[in-house]
């Protein structure tokens, strides 16, 4: 059984991140150099990793290739850059729904388990030391509400 | 020749009363004294200081004594995105308020003027990141708040439900954000949900329950996508419960609460549609009393365009609002003149002492 995770993000402008991003400065966060929002899948599957990787690539409800950019990562990888990212996900979302589609309706059939959420990744100009901290606390003012999401920091600075 | 009108005739004012404050009429009669801010955009940014508290606000009532005709008059917020501003506006007027449609950048101190608050329903800022959370931070929302901590009603409908939710202005028992407006839990139809329901009245003691009946079932449209009232805190359910902050909940026609679709049209707990603040003076409604005010908007209605325009029960929730301005003013009223009553029997008492004592003096 393998793992991969799969991050889709805009070519074109980002109105959610920028208007975030807007909200988050008119809050108090001057230092906020950038907010970066992504569309984050975690397949858990039989097979070839390679050739998994391209078909679900092609899955047009997943990554629509005229809008989206997208890249894959193991879960155990880490991030190139030392940016704070967060991780955002409903409590229960189980996402049968999609699921069923990608394996029935798709072919995809060797997916086991699949989960999804938002990454928003945050880049703060502070000391070291300030930076996770700051990016905890942006998520907990803005990026997700704890009583249906959860969050969770999945690349320290 | 005679000459006749033509609407959009260059350079001549439309005929059309607006509805908005004068910035969008070119009409001299219609100009009201709502400032817009004339600075720009970006200059303001920086002025915007959100997190300085606020001061404490006076009692409502104090400023009823600016208006002279007695008028209760509220104020629509028009957030970008938001849709429901008309026909909140038009309710509004039906039971007798005047109703101003405020854009989210109105002159902070004309806000400040009003006796209630109206956030309808819509899409604001196309629900980005979550629904009604960028125009829960507004700094309109600060106002709003203050405003609402100083006894004024504010109602939430639907998009308006979702800001007062993540402003953590309902049901606000510990001055935090205690809820939340989940995505639906609908076995049909995944995300955006809309029919006809039914609710029931579960606290008729609020600002927008008391033309109600305990208990009485009335039918109005839902239509969203982020319906779920959901918390992670057992001591806000313990609150909410025991101190019956639930306006209304998701019932059957017989009045029947049934956790299960489509009775709950959106897995809701506790079959909860509407929550009040501790205080009882703003509400956050997801389904639309707007929609089903008057006769002509419910399902199922054929009379006459006369009967059409006879009052529905969604009225009643703005008929409430009405009520609780004009009481809690003859309240205000009645505390001033007892407070206005002891000062003066305190004063002449003194007077009496004054004068007693000095005829004594003169007496010796």
């Amino acid at each position: 059984m393998h793992e991969t995770e799969m991050y889709v993000s805009l070519v074109i402008s980002d109105n959610t991140a920028l208007t975030a991003a807007n909200v988050l400065r008119k809050m108090g966060y001057h230092n906020l150099l950038n907010l970066k929002r992504e569309a984050y899948y975690k397949f858990t599957f039989e097979g070839d990793s390679k050739s998994f990787s391209q078909k679900i690539a092609k899955i047009d409800i997943l990554v629509n290739a005229n809008k989206n950019r997208v890249f894959f990562k193991s879960p155990d990888d880490k991030f190139a850059d030392a940016r704070p990212r967060i991780l955002v996900r409903e409590k229960d979302d189980n996402c049968n729904e999609l699921l069923f589609t990608i394996k029935n309706r798709l072919g995809l059939k060797n997916i086991r388990k699949m989960e999804r959420g938002i990454v928003w990744t945050i880049a703060i100009d502070d000391k070291p030391e300030n930076v996770t901290p700051k990016a905890w606390e942006i998520a907990r003012r803005l990026l997700y509400n704890k009583h249906y999401q959860t969050a969770e920091i999945i690349n320290k600075a | 020749m005679k000459k006749t009108h033509r609407a959009g005739r260059a350079g001549k004012a439309s005929k059309m009363k607006s509805n908005y404050p004068s910035h969008t009429s070119h009409s001299k009669h219609h100009r009201k004294t709502v400032k817009q801010p004339r600075i720009p955009y970006k200059i303001r940014e920086e002025k915007i200081i959100i997190e300085k508290p606020m001061k404490k606000e006076k009692n409502m009532f104090e400023q009823v004594e600016r208006r002279k005709d007695g008028s209760v008059r509220i104020a629509v917020l028009w957030f970008p995105g938001t849709n429901c501003e008309e026909e909140s506006a038009r309710v509004a007027r039906s039971v007798g308020m005047k109703a101003d449609i405020l854009r989210w950048n109105v002159d902070i101190a004309s806000l400040r003027e009003y006796d209630g608050y109206i956030l309808p329903g819509g899409w604001s800022y196309e629900d980005r990141i979550r629904a009604g959370v960028i125009a829960s931070r507004d700094p309109v929302m600060d106002i709003i708040k203050a405003q609402a901590d100083a006894g004024k009603p504010v109602l939430g409908i639907c998009n308006g439900a979702q800001i007062l939710v993540e402003k953590g202005m309902v049901p606000d028992t510990k001055h935090d954000i205690e809820m939340a407006l989940a995505p639906n839990h609908n076995p049909l139809v995944s995300g955006y949900y809309c029919s006809w329901v039914r609710i029931k009245v579960d606290n008729n003691r609020g600002a927008f329950t008391s033309a109600f009946k305990q208990h009485e079932v009335i039918e109005l449209p839902v239509a969203h996508g982020e319906g779920r009232f959901v918390t992670a805190d057992n001591e806000t359910k313990d609150k909410i419960r025991k101190d019956s902050l639930v306006a209304f909940r998701y019932c059957d026609e017989d009045g029947k609460i049934i956790e299960k679709f489509p009775t709950n049209p959106n897995g809701t707990y506790s079959n909860i549609a509407a929550v009040y603040n501790a205080k009882g003076n703003v509400l956050a409604i997801m389904p639309h009393p707007e929609r089903a005010s008057w006769m002509k908007q419910l399902p199922g209605f054929f009379g006459s365009a006369k009967e059409g325009e006879l009052p529905a029960p969604g009225r009643k929730i703005f008929q409430s609002m009405k009520s609780y301005i004009e009481k809690s003013r003859e309240d205000a009223e009645k505390a001033e003149h007892d407070k206005r009553r002891l000062i003066l029997a305190q004063q002449q008492a003194l007077a009496r002492h004054a004068s007693s004592s000095a005829s004594k003096k003169s007496g010796k």
